[in-house]
């Protein structure tokens, strides 16, 4: 898997060629995990790459100096109502260190099973709490239930919602931000477990502190770690499953780390009989 | 509600007070009836703590056994849950059945409260975590001993807390 934060220039100076490239955009993204959704998504590389200059450019505040170090790809369908995709780009001022924002181009089209044709464009710059201004709208316009899209990404902060992959080498879709690091990792859990189990409205009661687990499938508790190289932080927090198992009100429970774990962790988890998986 | 095909599933949650209180009652009546005459294997139905366990115990090998199908086992596992329950209020004073605290998981479901701490024992779903963790090899045998264990020696809550 490649780290979304690795801007390497092998690595991002490949995204970048085919974000600007003229043509084979769709051919170099057509990745096993791609190509599935690109069967619904139409890309025009000219328009995008376009979007992004101009949105540079424009920018009040990033526009003199700025490079774009990185591109990613986001895919997002937060309300199960059609795709929507974007382009992002990890953007460089000056000889400055790396800040954590990202121009985002999206473009994209509702199911077409759904018989919804909107093809809406958008162009905004995202600071690391969420879309800070949108620059401007480049064809299209939005309507429709895809507009109900789009704005729940832009109303919840599109930069902390989407899912960021370097196009060209990651099969992984990895979040920019913690907050969604978390709801990545429980997206990822349910489709582990075949969408089966329920997320608890409400939490367990433990002498530790309440316990909300991330699912619960016939008993067993499951913790999704989305972090990188999770590490033991408390063991106030492993000692709730432990105290859940031992008073029977969950079968078992499994911990799931996406990005890795330290060792320290698993050992802990081990010695609490709570199973580990790391992907 | 007063027959035995009281339905415990996943919505307890969304009854209001007096539609749970109804669901526990009527749960009550059912298996305090049923328990009149019941028979579990060989296992001296006298509400102590070795019953509880050995009541448990046969239910697993009954399972492993495949003499109970789906709908037989959550039977069980709701009776033994009343077994369990009245067992720990009998065993403990102080005890007594209630209704989960609505913030919480088990919101609405017959438990037992009284425990020290605001505990609430969810005797039915306990009682079906143990046993299908030790059909399922999930824990050894020891976890039926342990978790009824767990339960009684919990301290129960003295009355001046829980006033």
């Amino acid at each position: 898997m490649t780290n979304i934060y690795d801007y390497s220039e092998a690595n991002t100076s490949r995204a970048y060629e085919v974000l600007l490239g003229d043509g084979d955009f769709n051919v170099n993204l057509r990745t096993p995990v791609f190509s599935k959704l690109l069967d619904t998504v139409d890309i025009q590389a000219g328009h995008l790459s376009r979007a992004i200059d101009a949105a540079v450019e424009q920018h009040p505040v990033l526009g003199a100096g700025l490079t774009i170090v990185g591109v990613g790809l986001a895919i997002a369908d937060p309300v199960g109502a059609g795709l929507s995709i974007a382009l992002t780009a990890a953007l460089k001022q000056g000889e400055g260190p790396l800040e954590e924002r990202f121009a985002i181009a999206g473009y994209g089209k509702s199911d077409a099973s759904a018989g919804r044709a909107g093809l809406p464009f958008i162009l905004g710059i995202a600071g690391g709490s969420g879309i800070s201004k949108i620059l401007g709208w480049v064809g299209g316009k939005i309507e429709g239930i895809f507009s109900n899209t789009l704005g729940s990404l832009f109303r919840k902060g599109a930069a902390e919602e989407i899912a960021v992959s370097a196009p060209s080498t990651s099969r992984e879709l990895v979040p920019v931000a913690t907050a969604s690091l978390g709801e990545w990792g429980e997206t990822r859990l349910s489709s582990f477990l075949g969408g089966q189990g329920v997320k608890p409205k409400s939490p367990f009661s433990t002498p530790y502190g309440k316990r909300y687990p991330d699912r619960l499938l016939n008993g067993i508790s499951y913790e999704s770690k989305a972090g990188l190289n999770v590490g033991l932080t408390s063991n106030f927090e492993i000692a709730k499953d432990p105290y859940l198992i031992n008073a029977g009100r969950i079968k078992g429970a499994e911990w799931h780390f996406w990005r890795g774990a330290q060792p320290e962790l698993i050992q802990a988890l081990q010695n609490a009989a709570i199973k580990a998986v790391i992907h | 509600m007063g027959n035995n095909h009281i339905k415990m599933g996943d919505q307890l949650w969304q009854l209001s007070a007096e539609q749970a209180k109804e669901v526990l009652d009527a749960f009550l009546n059912a298996e305090r009836d049923a328990f009149i005459n019941a028979i579990i294997g060989s296992v001296r139905l006298d509400y102590s703590l070795e019953s509880v366990i050995q009541s448990m115990n046969h239910i697993v090998s009954e399972i492993r056994a495949d003499h109970l199908d789906e709908d037989q086992q959550n039977l069980w596992f709701m009776r033994l849950g009343y077994y369990f329950g009245e067992s720990l209020c009998r065993a403990k004073p102080g005890l007594s059945w209630g209704i989960g605290n609505p913030e919480y998981a088990f919101a609405n479901h017959p438990v037992i409260i009284g425990f020290a701490g605001g505990e609430e024992a969810e005797v039915i779903t306990i009682t079906k975590n143990i046993i299908c963790a030790v059909v399922e090899r999930i824990s050894s045998d020891e976890r039926i001993e342990k978790g009824v264990h767990f339960w009684f020696n919990l301290p129960v809550s003295s009355k001046d807390s829980q006033n």
